[in-house]
C-alpha cells in the first residue's frame, strides 16, 4: 500500500503534510508541474467505498478519535476532524460556496491579506468547481431539505439550495432524489497527484520539523517506526488543528494556534406529519441565509443512530425516536464566532489542549439562532420541535419560542461545530497573521501553510471551497505560475 | 351569542385593567369571534374616585358616562347604579399596594359588598367581580396548576381580603337577585401599565431583573386585553353565572423566560442598552422578604417592594381549561407580543424605561 521504501531516511523535493483539500490541491498542482512531491497522511489509504456516508463505519474509519474531540472553555464544543486520505472531504457533505465578497474585503483591510479579492480569487473558484463537478442536483431534493426551504420562504426569510461537489449517475433513491457519488479527494486530486507521479504515504504522521540546510527535515512515525524526511520546501496542511500543533512543537510559535475561530452550532429536531426521513436520506441541500454571515440554518446527518443522540436529552422519547424517526429530521442554527480560541500542545499527547471562549454575545445569538430555527420548523409544519438544550420542553407553538432563554446555558447546551479555521491567520499584518499573504509562514523559508488555518476569520459559510481556492492561489504562486 | 348588553356599568375605570377594558368596550374590539357584534348603543357607565382624573375616559366616545364615587360609601354605589336594571356590572375596583392593611378589607371586601347590595336592588343583572390568585396562596409543588377546586391558602392580607370578598360575592349570588360570576386573574401586563411594572422592565434593562432561587419557577400571567376578552365572555355566557374562572395566558411562564423576553426585545428590537445581567438573590432572601413583610403587614403597614420580593421564588400558576372550555376563551395575546406592545406603548407614551 505505502509508496515508499522501508528505509528511516527518505529525500523529496517537497513534502506536502497532510491529504484534506488543502494538501491535496497543492500536491497535484506541484506533481503536475514537474515536482517531486511526497504526501504524508496520518489516516489510512481507503478507497471512497469502503464504507457508506454518514454511518457508524464512517466514524470509526475516517474520522480522528472516532468524531469525539472536544473543545474547552466556558462551554464544551464537540467537532468532528477527518483522518484518512482526502481528509475532511471525505466525511464532508461537499456543499460548496465561494467566499463571500464582503469577507475578502474585510480580510484585505483587517489582515492586509494581499491579492485575494474576488476578482483574484475567481480563476481558482472556477478550476475547483470543474474538477470538482460542482452543481445543484439535477432532480428533487429531500424532503426533509425542502422543509426548511418551505419554513423559511413562509417567513419571507431567504434560503437557498447550495450546489455540491457531486457526480450524478442518473438512478434515484427511494425518495425519488437523484443519487450520486461525492466528489472528495479521493476522486479527483489525490489520484491526479499519483498520476503525475507523487508519492502517497498513509498512516505517516509528522510530528516535528528541523531546519536543514536551506531545506526542512519531517520526522515522522510511519505506522509507528521514526522516519526522516528532507525537503527543500515543506507545504503543512493538517488542518486547522493539526497544523498548529506541528508548527508549536517544531518551536514555530509566533501568531500560530492563538486565534482559532469556529462556527458555534446549535441542533434542533423536528417532527413531521409527513415522512421526511428514511434509510437512504441524502445529503440536505438547503440553507437560510436571511442572517448571513453572522447566523446560518441548515438540515444535519438525520440517520437513525443521530437521531437517538439527539434526543437523548429528552427522557422517555427513546420509543419516539424508535417508532417515529421517519417524521423527524436534525437542523442546525451556526454562528460565526470571532477568533478566541488557543491550541497548544499538551506533553507528547497526539491532541492538543484547545480552548475557546464564547461571549456573553455569542451566548445570546446562539439563543436567537436556536429560536429562529424553530420559527423556521414550525413555519414547516412541524408538529414539535426539540431544542438541543437539557432541560428544555418540546416547542409545539409560536407562543413557546420565549421558552427558549435569552442567553444559551452554556452548561446545559450541546454545542458543536464542523467548521475550525483562523489558527495561523494569512496577511501582512505581522502582528496578527502566521503567514504572509501567501501562505509563507512569518520568518522562515521554503515553510507553507495551505489549509484552513489560513482563512483570517469564520467565513459564516462551509469553507473548503474557500480553502481550495486559496490553496491553488499560493501553490500557483510558489510555482511562478501566477 | 345573543347580546343583551344595552348597559356597561365599571368599576376602578380609571385603574389599569379598567381603563383597558373600557377602552375596548367603547371601541367593541375584545378580538374574539362571539364578542364582533356586540351592540351599537351600549352605553358605559364609570365610576371614578373623586379628583380622579376624567379626560380619558370622557375621550372615548359620547356614550361613555362618568360619576365620581367611593365603593367604601354605600349612596355612591346606590346612584351609581342607579336605574341600571337588566346591566351588566364590571367590578374592577380594588387596591392592592395600599399604605395600610386595614384599607384591603375596606375597599376589598365591604366595598363590594356595598356595591353588590346596591346593584341587587337596581335589577343588575349580572356582576363580573375581578379577584385574584391571591386568595389561593402559591402553588403547593412546581409541577402543580391552581383550577377553580383549588383550596383557599390567602397570601397574606391582600389575599385574605380578596378570598373574603369572593365569599361576599358568592352570598350576594345564593340570593338569587343579581348573578356573579368571579374571574380571578393573576399577574397581569399590557398598555396602560403602571410605574411599578415600568420599574420592573427598567430592573431587566439595568441588569437588576431580580432572581430569586433558579428563576425556574413558574408563573402565570394575563395580558391585559387577554383579561378583558375573559371578563365580557364571563358576562354574556349565560352558564357562567355563580361560577369561578381563572383567567389568563393560555400558559404559565417562567420567571427567567419573563424576564430573558422583556430584555431580548428592549435590546433587539427597541435597541436599548442593556445591562444583560439578574440580581441573583438565593432563595433565602425571598424567604427573609417573607419574614419582613409579615412582620410589617402584622403592624398594619404594607411595603410594596418587599412584598413583591417574597412572592418572586414563588410558583404561582393556573389552568385556564375551565374558562376555555365553558366560556370558548380563546387568549390571543402571549407573553412575547404582550411584552413588545407593553414596551411600545411606554415608548409611544415618552416614559422613561
Amino acid at each position: 500500500m505505502s509508496d515508499i521504501e522501508s528505509s528511516s531516511r527518505q529525500r523529496a523535493e517537497v513534502v506536502v503534510i497532510g491529504s484534506g483539500p488543502g494538501g491535496s490541491t497543492a500536491a497535484h498542482l506541484l506533481a503536475e508541474h514537474g515536482k517531486d512531491v511526497l504526501i504524508l497522511e496520518e489516516g489510512r489509504d481507503l478507497p471512497p467505498e469502503s464504507c457508506p456516508s454518514f454511518g457508524i463505519e464512517e466514524i470509526v474509519q475516517k474520522y480522528r478519535a472516532g468524531g469525539l474531540n472536544l473543545i474547552l472553555g466556558n462551554a464544551k464544543v464537540a467537532f468532528a476532524e477527518g483522518c484518512t486520505v482526502g481528509g475532511g472531504s471525505e466525511i464532508n457533505s461537499g456543499l460548496y460556496h465561494r467566499t463571500p465578497p464582503e469577507l475578502l474585503e474585510r480580510w484585505r483591510t483587517e489582515f492586509q491579506l494581499r491579492e485575494s479579492l474576488e476578482s483574484d480569487l475567481l480563476p481558482h473558484f472556477e478550476y475547483c468547481e470543474r474538477a470538482l463537478d460542482v452543481r445543484t442536483c439535477p432532480g428533487p431534493t429531500p424532503l426533509a431539505s425542502r422543509k426548511l426551504e418551505e419554513g423559511a420562504r413562509n417567513l419571507g426569510w431567504h434560503a437557498l439550495e447550495v450546489p455540491r461537489w457531486y457526480k450524478f449517475d442518473g438512478s434515484t433513491g427511494p425518495d425519488g432524489c437523484p443519487r450520486g457519488t461525492r466528489q472528495s479527494m479521493t476522486r479527483t486530486f489525490v489520484p491526479r497527484a499519483r498520476r503525475a507521479g507523487a508519492r502517497l504515504i498513509a498512516e505517516t504522521r509528522a510530528y516535528r520539523l528541523q531546519r536543514s540546510g536551506s531545506g526542512w527535515a519531517v520526522l515522522a512515525r510511519v505506522q509507528g517506526r521514526p522516519v526522516e524526511i528532507r525537503a527543500e520546501q515543506v507545504f503543512v496542511c493538517g488542518g486547522p488543528v493539526q497544523t498548529p500543533l506541528l508548527l508549536r512543537r517544531s518551536g514555530i510559535t509566533k501568531n500560530i494556534g492563538n486565534s482559532l475561530a469556529i462556527h458555534p452550532t446549535v441542533k434542533a429536531v423536528a417532527l413531521f406529519d409527513e415522512e421526511v426521513n428514511h434509510e437512504e436520506l441524502g445529503v440536505a441541500v438547503h440553507q437560510v441565509k436571511e442572517f448571513s454571515p453572522r447566523m446560518s440554518f441548515g438540515c444535519s446527518i438525520s440517520s437513525l443512530p443521530y437521531l437517538g443522540l439527539a434526543l437523548a436529552d429528552y427522557a422517555g422519547h427513546e420509543g419516539e425516536v424508535k417508532s417515529r424517526w421517519r417524521h423527524m429530521a436534525i437542523y442546525y442554527g451556526m454562528i460565526a464566532g470571532p477568533q478566541t480560541g488557543t491550541i497548544r500542545p499538551l506533553f507528547d499527547l497526539p491532541d492538543p489542549l484547545i480552548h475557546y471562549r464564547l461571549s456573553a454575545e455569542d451566548l445570546r445569538d446562539l439563543a436567537t439562532a436556536l429560536r429562529r430555527l424553530t420559527k423556521i420548523l414550525l413555519a414547516a409544519g412541524a408538529r414539535i420541535v426539540y431544542p438541543s438544550i437539557a432541560g428544555a420542553r418540546p416547542i409545539t407553538g409560536e407562543d413557546q419560542l420565549s421558552t427558549i432563554p435569552g442567553a444559551l446555558p452554556p452548561d446545559r447546551s450541546n454545542l458543536m461545530t464542523i467548521h475550525l479555521f483562523s489558527s495561523c491567520p494569512m496577511g501582512e499584518d505581522r502582528a496578527r497573521c502566521a503567514t504572509n499573504s501567501m501562505g509563507r509562514v512569518h520568518g522562515t523559508a521554503n515553510l507553507f501553510v495551505n489549509d484552513a488555518s489560513l482563512i483570517p476569520t469564520a467565513p459564516g459559510v462551509n469553507p473548503q471551497g474557500t480553502v481550495m481556492a486559496l490553496a491553488r492561489r499560493n501553490t500557483l504562486h510558489f510555482l511562478g505560475k501566477l | 351569542m345573543q347580546n343583551p348588553l344595552q348597559l356597561a356599568l365599571l368599576t376602578g375605570s380609571t385603574g389599569w385593567l379598567g381603563k383597558r377594558f373600557a377602552r375596548l368596550l367603547a371601541a367593541r374590539d375584545f378580538d374574539h369571534d362571539a364578542l364582533r357584534d356586540l351592540p351599537s348603543n351600549l352605553h358605559l357607565r364609570c365610576l371614578v374616585l373623586p379628583g380622579e382624573s376624567t379626560a380619558e375616559l370622557t375621550a372615548m366616545g359620547p356614550r361613555v358616562k362618568v360619576m365620581t364615587g367611593d365603593v367604601r360609601n354605600p349612596a355612591d354605589c346606590a346612584r351609581f347604579v342607579e336605574g341600571a336594571t337588566g346591566a351588566y356590572l364590571f367590578h374592577t375596583a380594588g387596591i392592592i399596594h395600599p399604605k395600610r392593611v386595614e384599607d384591603f378589607y375596606r375597599i376589598n371586601v365591604d366595598g363590594t359588598r356595598n356595591l353588590l347590595e346596591a346593584a341587587e336592588k337596581a335589577g343588575v343583572r349580572r356582576a363580573v367581580v375581578v379577584s385574584s390568585n391571591s386568595p389561593m396562596g402559591c402553588n403547593p409543588h412546581p409541577d402543580h396548576l391552581f383550577d377553580e377546586s383549588s383550596p383557599y391558602n390567602p397570601y397574606m392580607n391582600y389575599g385574605r381580603s380578596k378570598m373574603k370578598m369572593e365569599a361576599a360575592v358568592k352570598e350576594v349570588h345564593s340570593r338569587d337577585s343579581v348573578e356573579t360570576v368571579i374571574v380571578r386573574p393573576p399577574w397581569f401586563y399590557g398598555p396602560d401599565q403602571p410605574p411599578r411594572q415600568t420599574q420592573f422592565f427598567s430592573m431587566i434593562r439595568q441588569g437588576k431583573g431580580p432572581i430569586v432561587g433558579s428563576g425556574n419557577n413558574l408563573r402565570s400571567m394575563g395580558y391585559i386585553d387577554n383579561l378583558c376578552q375573559g371578563m365580557m365572555l364571563a358576562a354574556l355566557t349565560e352558564k357562567a353565572g355563580g361560577q369561578v374562572y381563572w383567567i389568563a395566558d393560555r400558559r404559565p411562564y417562567s420567571m427567567n423566560e419573563v424576564i430573558d423576553t422583556v430584555e431580548r426585545l428592549l435590546a433587539d428590537e427597541f435597541k436599548m442598552s442593556v445591562k444583560y445581567k439578574r440580581l441573583r438573590l438565593p432563595g433565602l432572601a425571598s424567604g427573609i422578604a417573607l419574614l419582613a413583610d409579615k412582620t410589617i403587614q402584622g403592624l398594619g403597614l404594607y411595603q410594596a417592594q418587599i412584598h413583591v420580593l417574597s412572592e418572586m421564588n414563588k410558583t404561582i400558576a393556573c389552568s385556564v381549561e375551565k374558562a376555555q372550555r365553558e366560556l370558548g376563551y380563546q387568549p390571543q395575546i402571549a407573553l412575547e407580543e404582550g411584552m413588545r406592545r407593553s414596551i411600545a406603548w411606554c415608548i409611544q407614551q415618552g416614559i422613561q424605561i
